[in-house]
């Protein structure tokens, strides 16, 4: 257990109790090295004092060689346990005697050292001189043995440090226990409170305050914090319920609201079915689940075409794809689309397939990020029109039958006009690969026939009369002529069927080529003031708008031919959804009450000898404005010139 | 020794090595010393009663009348026949006791005897022992003799040789009479007795 760990209790004991371990070891530790030093001092001591009294006693004996009082006064030293060995050595250094008796020489020293004293191992020795009135008479050798000595004291010592120690030690031991309790206790307490509140979560109890010291101004602290816990819990609690009971009107508020918005949608007249972007039945309304005989417990929640499912009995059943196809687009487009009258049988409760007629309208919900959140479909049951049932009687009734029977009517008509629209489409694009194989094998045989015209006059030519050469060169310019026409043809049947390469087109610049190439070719020895300015950039197929320009202009600068000079001019102007692109003579005109007839194909208002052309310039004008969704008109008083209109919807346009 | 501390540098050897050398020395050491200390433990007991005499120089106090002045010398006299075969003059050469230079004369008759504090009555005199004694009256002066019963006779110091040692028999009664003090060292070194009662 880490002493991280251990009750504050047990610390406080530990560490007192440490503390005066370790001072009590040092304190120990010191005055045990000194009584050491002062041991040792001692023992030499004694062993001087005790070396000078023997020696005092010995120098009579070793002055006259007496050997029994010698050892007698050596025997004295029995008295010294500690003294392990002594011998006294005559003048000359001879060993004289020793103690004890028992000792052998052998462990004596042989001769005398010089005075003083050696600590060796564990033996402390001297070599006392022997002196009689100034006069060395001999030496005395004493061996004290240290180690017992030492070993006795430092018994001793150290059972004497061992039980103050212990001694020491329970004191402090006790001292900790109750001084502990001085700082552990408090903390304890404030602990234990501590534990309490978080436990009972009653922030309305306080700690008792001890003392002034740390801890007593931590529990004020602790205090001080429970006071503001409890402010600031009843604080919170209070908040709570005020924005619980906020809530609670809110919600309240929010679900009569939305009771009242189902109400309103679940009763709108109409038949109502919300639906997910993946066909999933969100909400129905009223109108719809009667007419549908189903209920709103059946139908929410529930793929749309999980509920209406094809009358499997009908084998031509296309309800559900159609349905399909056109919920498919709105999600595509994120616009409404309205289908034509579907029969979309409807299963009765009873399993039976009922034979139902539709006018379907799905429109998209739109999010805020502009995309498909919901899908509302909106269907009119038809099915009476479609059966002109007149079961019911009274005026106004049979005026609602008279409604519905001619509803029915417009139903049935409307049938009636997409199929020969398609009928139409198919004869128009029949005769027009028609015309176009037709015109271009007319090419040939014309061919021969101006080739072999111009052959005859030329190998024969001298053969034939004035009259007859005249006759050829009639064939050959009407063969001729005939050949532009089916150009023509064939450049107005192809407007119709060639593809558009839309692009942005330069009108400006477009014009100006064109009038350039004019007035080296056709416009060439004319006098012509012309005048193009501020033409746009429109979004269009190039070769298209070239041809219109390349009719108007050349138009422009045929009928102007009498004047001299002319004056073509090419301008704009804006209109609120169309630009409007004109060209203005100064030429021969024509009636207005001919303004319609100028743009159908074959319509001359001048005689061709006159001013020559096929009559389809215009035509293809048309036809090719039409195609960009524009329109053609023209304004004209005879001898007072004309105006050409073209117009292109505005966002066609765009800005050079 | 060098090879092993070769092959062994620091090692164990090198110390085992110096510590055999150690006991060779000191094995020779200690033979010479044993043949030499039998030659010494020969008994010379005039050798050692010279040095017994002077000795006394050591061990008596002596009274102040008893010198000529402070710094005058210590005499030891023999008389009669001198045993100590020029013995006691190696001994006392260069002595001092205290300040006082250590001199030995030798004479025939006590009247020929000058200022003297330690008197040498050797074994020649033995049979005028009593009236040398009694000539020298109460001057103070140590009577040293190895005549036999020489203390009983009122001699103050008599050397007793037994079984090659010397021992001391000291007459306290003629010391005293004197005025002379005897270091109580040497009387516990001594045998002590008194003039007349005689013992073996």
């Amino acid at each position: 257990m880490s002493l991280r760990n251990t009750p504050i209790r047990r610390k406080l004991m530990v560490m007192l109790l440490l503390t005066s371990a370790v001072v009590m070891l040092l304190m120990r530790g010191t005055f045990f090295t000194y009584e050491y030093v002062t041991f040792r001092r001692e023992t030499v001591r004694q062993l001087t004092t005790l070396s000078e009294i023997i020696a005092a006693n010995s120098t009579a004996a070793l002055a006259f060689a007496n050997e029994q009082d010698a050892r007698e006064t050596l025997s004295a030293l029995r008295a010294n346990h500690d003294v392990v060995a002594a011998a006294l050595y005559d003048q000359e250094g001879h060993l004289f005697v020793h103690y004890p008796d028992t000792l052998a020489e052998t462990s004596l020293p042989k001769a005398p050292g010089d005075g003083g004293f050696n600590f060796d191992h564990s033996r402390l020795t001297k070599f006392q001189p022997v002196v009689q009135r100034g006069r060395r008479v001999g030496m005395l050798y004493l061996e004290l043995d240290t180690g017992k000595i030492t070993r006795e004291w430092l018994f001793g010592s150290l059972g004497i440090a061992l039980a103050v120690m212990a001694l020491v030690v329970g004191v402090a031991y006790l001292l900790a226990r109750s001084l502990q309790r001085q700082v552990s206790v408090p903390i304890l307490d404030l602990a234990e409170i501590a534990r309490a509140i978080s436990e009972r979560k009653d922030y309305s109890v306080r700690a008792t305050k001890v003392g002034n010291d740390e801890i007593g101004r931590l529990t004020e602290a602790f205090n001080l914090m429970l006071g503001e816990i409890e402010t600031l819990n009843r604080d919170l609690e209070r908040r709570v319920v005020e924005r619980t009971n906020q809530l609670a009107v809110a919600n309240a508020d929010l679900k009569r609201e939305r009771a009242i918005f189902e109400n309103i949608f679940e009763s709108l007249p109409g038949l109502f079915l919300v639906l997910t972007p993946d066909f999933r039945i969100v909400a129905a309304s009223n109108a719809y689940l009667t007419a549908t005989m189903t209920t709103r417990e059946t139908l929410v929640g529930r793929g749309l075409f999980e509920a209406f499912p094809d009358n499997p009995s009908d084998g031509d059943a296309d309800g559900v794809s159609n349905l399909r196809a056109s919920l498919d687009r709105v999600l595509k487009t994120a616009a409404p689309d309205t289908m034509p009258i579907q029969k979309y049988d409807i299963r009765r409760p009873d399993g039976v397939f009922e034979e139902r007629y539709w006018s379907p309208v799905n429109s998209p919900l739109l999010g805020v990020d502009r995309r498909v959140e919901y899908l509302i479909h909106r269907v009119e049951d038809v099915t009476d029109f479609v059966h002109q049932r007149t079961s019911m009687p009274g005026d106004s009734e049979q005026l609602r039958i008279k409604m519905e029977q001619m509803q029915a009517e417009i139903f049935h008509s409307s049938q009636r006009v997409q199929e020969s629209n398609q009928q139409l489409r198919a004869a128009n694009d029949e005769l027009e690969s028609f015309s176009y194989s037709v015109s271009h094998d007319l090419r040939a045989p014309l061919r021969h026939i101006d080739g072999f015209a111009g052959l005859l006059v030329k190998s024969d030519g001298s053969q034939l009369s004035d009259k007859g050469r005249g006759y050829l060169r009639h064939i050959s310019d009407s063969a001729k002529q005939m050949g532009v026409l089916i150009d023509d043809l064939l450049v107005f049947s192809r407007m119709g069927r060639s593809e558009m390469k839309m692009a942005p087109v330069n009108l400006q610049q477009l014009a100006s080529e064109i009038v350039q190439s004019l007035q080296r070719q056709e416009a060439r020895d004319r006098a012509i003031e012309w005048k193009i300015d501020g033409l746009p950039t429109v979004q269009g197929d190039f070769a298209m708008f070239r041809q219109v320009f390349v009719n108007l202009l050349s138009n422009a600068v045929k009928y102007t031919r009498p004047k001299n000079p002319a004056q073509i001019e090419v301008g704009c102007f804006d209109e609120e959804k169309e630009v409007v692109i004109f060209v203005r003579d100064n030429g021969v005109g024509f009636e207005m009450q001919y303004a319609q007839k100028l743009f159908g194909v074959f319509q001359r208002l001048h005689r061709s000898e006159e001013f020559e052309g096929t009559g389809i310039g215009l035509a293809n004008v048309r036809r090719i404005i039409t195609r960009h969704s524009g329109r053609t008109w023209a304004e004209s008083m005879p001898g007072a010139g004309a105006t050409f209109y073209f117009s292109l919807p505005k966002n066609r346009e765009q800005n050079p | 020794m060098a090879l092993l501390t070769l092959l062994f540098p620091g090692s164990l050897f090198s110390g085992a090595g110096r510590r055999l050398g150690f006991w060779l020395a000191t094995l020779a050491v200690s033979t010479l010393l044993a043949s030499k200390s039998a030659a010494q433990t020969e008994f010379k007991e005039y050798q050692l009663k010279a040095v017994f005499l002077f000795n006394f120089a050591q061990f008596v106090e002596w009274p102040e009348l008893a010198f000529a002045g402070e710094k005058s010398p210590l005499t030891i006299g023999i008389i009669g026949e001198d045993p100590f075969d020029g013995m006691l003059d190696d001994v006392v050469r260069g002595e001092h006791a205290g300040q006082r230079p250590i001199l030995v004369r030798r004479f025939k008759k006590i009247e020929e005897m000058g200022e003297c504090q330690i008197l040498f009555i050797g074994k020649s005199e033995s049979a005028r022992l009593e009236s040398i004694l009694a000539s020298l009256g109460s001057r103070p002066l140590l009577t040293v003799s190895d005549v036999d019963r020489a203390a009983r006779r009122g001699t103050m110091i008599r050397f007793i040789t037994d079984r090659k040692k010397i021992r001391l028999r000291i007459n306290l009664e003629a010391t005293k009479r004197v005025g002379l003090v005897v270091s109580s060292k040497l009387l516990r070194a001594s045998e002590i007795v008194t003039t007349g009662r005689d013992q073996p």
